[in-house]
């Protein structure tokens, strides 16, 4: 974007901490202590992203400098467009233009081979999850889970079930009182799931039912994979880590 | 704040030159609202009341609202209302704008993307739990690309 004339302000990236994704099983009770099921993370992101300096750059731009950013930025509009066939039917695309495109050649590579590699992997979650969820193996570990829950005063039938209503919580709550709340349970859930091996189980049953999947469907899974790690040997060299 | 260097994701920003024309997309009526709507990459996102973002215009925000149908925030007495959305996010980080199904942000979404820009038809989408998006949605806010399952994609 320098090159292109334009200022761009580097967002400020959440600590390694902050940037954990849970997933459907979180077994982190130290983490559920300290940021619950992870509410005021995103309330910070939220302030934070509404203060960005680029925003106001952006504004301040005439009509035809706005495009030539755009263009500059990500191809705007008129950008090139690469798309991935999906192995259940149906087609996603995506806009590849500007200093974005580049960065993710750096990154990438092979960008279209990485689309479509990423697409197609993350869509064989729907073949094999209502496999790990009808599984006796899971189904048993969950239920003895829910037990645990509902000793403790949380009466829930799934660790989604539990995040909801700590949701739907901060919307009748004071802040405050909302995050007390939503730290308790997501404390009890993590310590549950801890006792049941929930966590575990589930990722056994994941790899069994993956193991068990086309080998085209296993090759797009690793050369997902593959991009991703080279992706990240690349950005290692480009940016500090996360501390 | 001095100029620095941008990051996209985890990866260093390439001071790449400036592009050559690109081949432009094929036209296409659908869209063609969303497209002169379209603010540029500006940080934020955007929803209305009719397709191709046309109808009532119920909000934009460069931030998140876990509620659209209280009161406060972007969005107010929008739930279950709107049928078109748009993301004109900055790359990088939480650059994904996820729609629920309930309010709250949490439970049954579906994922916009930036580079995807717009969804200007959101009965052809579907919430995680299978339910249409078309007028349905009753919160949003900012999520890693990460945080959204392969099915939840929207176009």
């Amino acid at each position: 974007m320098n090159r292109n004339g334009f200022a761009y302000w580097q967002a400020q990236r959440e600590s390694l901490e902050e940037s954990r994704t849970a997933g459907y099983v979180s077994d982190d009770v130290d983490w559920a202590r300290k940021h619950g099921y992870g509410s005021q993370i995103t309330a910070k992101d939220d302030r934070q992203r509404r203060h960005n300096p680029n925003i106001a750059y952006h504004a301040s731009l005439s009509a035809a400098q706005r495009r030539k950013y755009d263009a500059a930025m990500d191809g705007g509009l008129d950008a090139p467009v690469i798309t991935a066939e999906l192995p259940r039917g149906g087609t996603v695309k995506k806009r590849e233009g500007g200093c974005v495109a580049e960065s993710e050649k750096q990154l990438y590579g092979d960008v279209r081979g990485w689309f479509r590699a990423d697409k197609v992997a993350g869509s064989l979650q729907a073949l094999y999850v209502p496999k790990i969820m009808a599984d006796t193996k899971f189904t048993t570990a969950l239920s003895a889970w829910s037990q645990c829950m509902d000793r403790a005063g949380h009466p829930f039938t799934n660790p989604g079930a539990a995040r909801q209503a700590a949701a739907q919580q901060s919307l009748q709550m004071g802040a405050a009182r909302a995050f007390r709340a939503e730290r308790d349970l997501a404390v009890a859930d993590a310590t549950c799931a801890r006792n049941t091996s929930l966590r575990a189980i589930g990722k056994e049953r994941e790899n069994h039912y993956i193991k068990e999947l086309p080998s085209a469907y296993r090759r797009a899974l690793n050369l997902s994979r593959a991009f991703q790690h080279r992706a990240l040997q690349r950005a290692a060299a480009l940016a500090s880590p996360r501390t | 704040m001095p100029r620095i260097r941008a990051l996209i994701a985890t990866a260093g920003l390439v001071l790449c030159s400036l592009l050559t024309s690109p081949s432009p997309a094929h036209a296409s009526t659908q869209g063609d609202n969303c497209n002169a709507k379209w603010p540029g990459r500006n940080g934020s996102m955007h929803a209305w009341d009719w397709t191709d973002c046309t109808g009532t215009y119920l909000g934009g925000t460069t931030g998140n609202d876990l509620n659209w149908g209280d009161g406060v925030g972007a969005f107010t007495n929008a739930s279950n209302r709107a049928r078109s959305v748009m993301n004109a996010g900055f790359f990088g980080g939480r650059d994904v704008v996820a729609f629920y199904f309930l309010p709250g942000g949490d439970g049954s979404y579906g994922c916009l993307a930036p580079g995807e820009l717009y969804a200007d038809y959101l009965g052809d989408n579907t919430f995680t739990n299978g339910a249409s998006m078309d007028r349905n949605i009753m919160a949003s806010q900012w999520v890693t690309a990460s945080a959204c399952a392969g099915n939840s994609w929207i176009t």
